[in-house]
C-alpha cells in the first residue's frame, strides 16, 4: 500500500501539473477544432510527449527519488507508471471532450 | 567492506574521497566499474529493491514537501508513536506537512524514521548535520538502541568525534580505496590530527 501511494506521490509530484495544464489546453483546441478538422491532433500529442520527457528528466535529477528508492521502487518503474496515468488521464479527457461537439 | 547485523560501522575520509558514491553503490541506487553485492552468499544487483534489507539516509532533503508527517513515518513502516517516543518534540505535529517544518526539524524526522525502519541495515550520510547538540545525544542513543535489536549501521560524518564514540568497526577511504582499520591505526591518519 506505501509504495502505491508512493507512486501516486511520484506522479503527483512531478507530472500532475503540467499534464493537466497540457491535457485542459488540448481538449480546448480539439473542442474548437475538431469538427472541422483535427489537425492540431499529432502536435498536441506531440507536445505532450516532450513536456511528459522534460518532466520525467526533471524528476531524474530529483533528489527526491531516495524517497522513492527507500519504498523499494526504481526510476523505472515509477515513471512507467506515471506514463501509463498521464496518457489515461489525456485521453478519458479527450474522449469527454468529444462528447461535447 | 563487509556489513554485519548488530554492529555500527564508522566510514571516513576527507571530502570527495568517494565515501558518499560507495553508500550509493552499497544501496543499488549508482554504478561502478567494478562492484559486488553479497548478502548471505547471494549475489544482489539492486540491495533497495529487497524487501526489509536497507534503507539510506542521504546527506540532502529527499523527503517530498507535500506528505504529512505521519503518512511518511508509516509509508516506512515506522508507527508514529515511536517516533513521538524517540523524539517527543514532534508529538501533535503529525497531520502537518513536511514542508511547512524547518529544515533541521525535516532533517530530524527523516533521521529518526531511517533510523527506526524495521530493516537489516540502515546507511546515514552525515546524520548529525543540521542537527543541533542535544538531538546529537538521542540520535546516538537511538543508534545504539536500534544496533542491540540487531540492526546494522554504517555511518559517515565529518563530525568523528561522534562517529567514532558510536562504532565498532572503522573503514577509512582514500582516492575510492577503502581499508578497514584498527581505532588506533584510524587516529594515526592526518585526517584525525585534531584528536591525537
Amino acid at each position: 500500500m506505501a509504495r502505491i501511494r508512493g507512486l501516486l506521490l511520484f506522479y503527483r509530484s512531478f507530472f500532475l501539473i503540467p499534464g493537466l495544464i497540457l491535457t485542459v489546453c488540448g481538449c480546448y483546441l480539439y473542442y474548437r477544432n475538431a469538427k472541422y478538422d483535427f489537425g492540431v491532433g499529432p502536435s498536441v500529442l506531440g507536445l505532450k510527449f516532450i513536456v511528459f520527457a522534460l518532466a520525467a528528466y526533471s524528476a531524474y535529477r530529483s533528489k527526491q527519488l531516495y524517497f522513492y528508492y527507500n519504498l523499494r521502487l526504481s526510476y523505472i518503474q515509477l515513471i512507467i507508471t506515471s506514463f501509463i496515468l498521464d496518457f489515461l488521464l489525456f485521453f478519458a479527457y479527450f474522449k469527454i471532450a468529444s462528447y461535447f461537439y | 567492506m563487509k556489513l554485519s547485523g548488530g554492529h555500527i560501522h564508522a566510514l571516513v575520509g576527507r571530502n570527495g574521497f568517494g565515501k558518499s558514491s560507495l553508500m550509493r553503490v552499497v544501496f543499488g541506487t549508482q554504478s561502478a566499474e567494478f562492484s559486488f553485492t553479497r548478502y548471505n552468499g547471494e549475489h544482489l544487483q539492486h540491495p533497495f529493491k529487497v524487501k526489509g534489507l536497507i534503507r539510506y539516509l542521504p546527506q540532502f532533503d529527499f523527503i517530498p514537501r507535500s506528505i504529512r508527517l505521519r503518512s511518511f513515518a508509516e509509508s516506512y513502516d515506522v508507527p508514529w508513536e515511536k517516533v513521538i517516543t524517540c523524539f517527543p518534540s514532534f508529538e501533535g505535529m503529525e497531520r502537518m506537512s513536511v514542508g511547512s517544518m524547518s529544515g533541521g526539524q525535516i532533517r530530524m524526522l527523516a533521521t529518526v524514521v531511517i533510523i527506526c525502519s524495521p530493516v537489516k541495515f540502515v546507511l546515514l550520510d552525515e546524520p548529525f548535520t543540521h542537527i543541533m547538540p542535544l538531538h546529537i545525544d538521542m540520535i546516538k542513543d537511538l543508534i545504539r538502541a536500534e544496533a542491540a535489536g540487531g540492526k546494522g549501521f554504517m555511518i559517515t560524518d565529518h563530525m568523528y568525534d561522534h562517529v567514532l564514540d558510536l562504532a565498532d568497526r572503522y573503514y577509512y577511504m582514500e582516492w575510492g580505496v577503502t581499508r578497514e582499520m584498527s581505532r588506533e591505526e584510524l587516529l594515526e591518519k592526518d585526517y584525525f590530527l585534531r584528536l591525537r
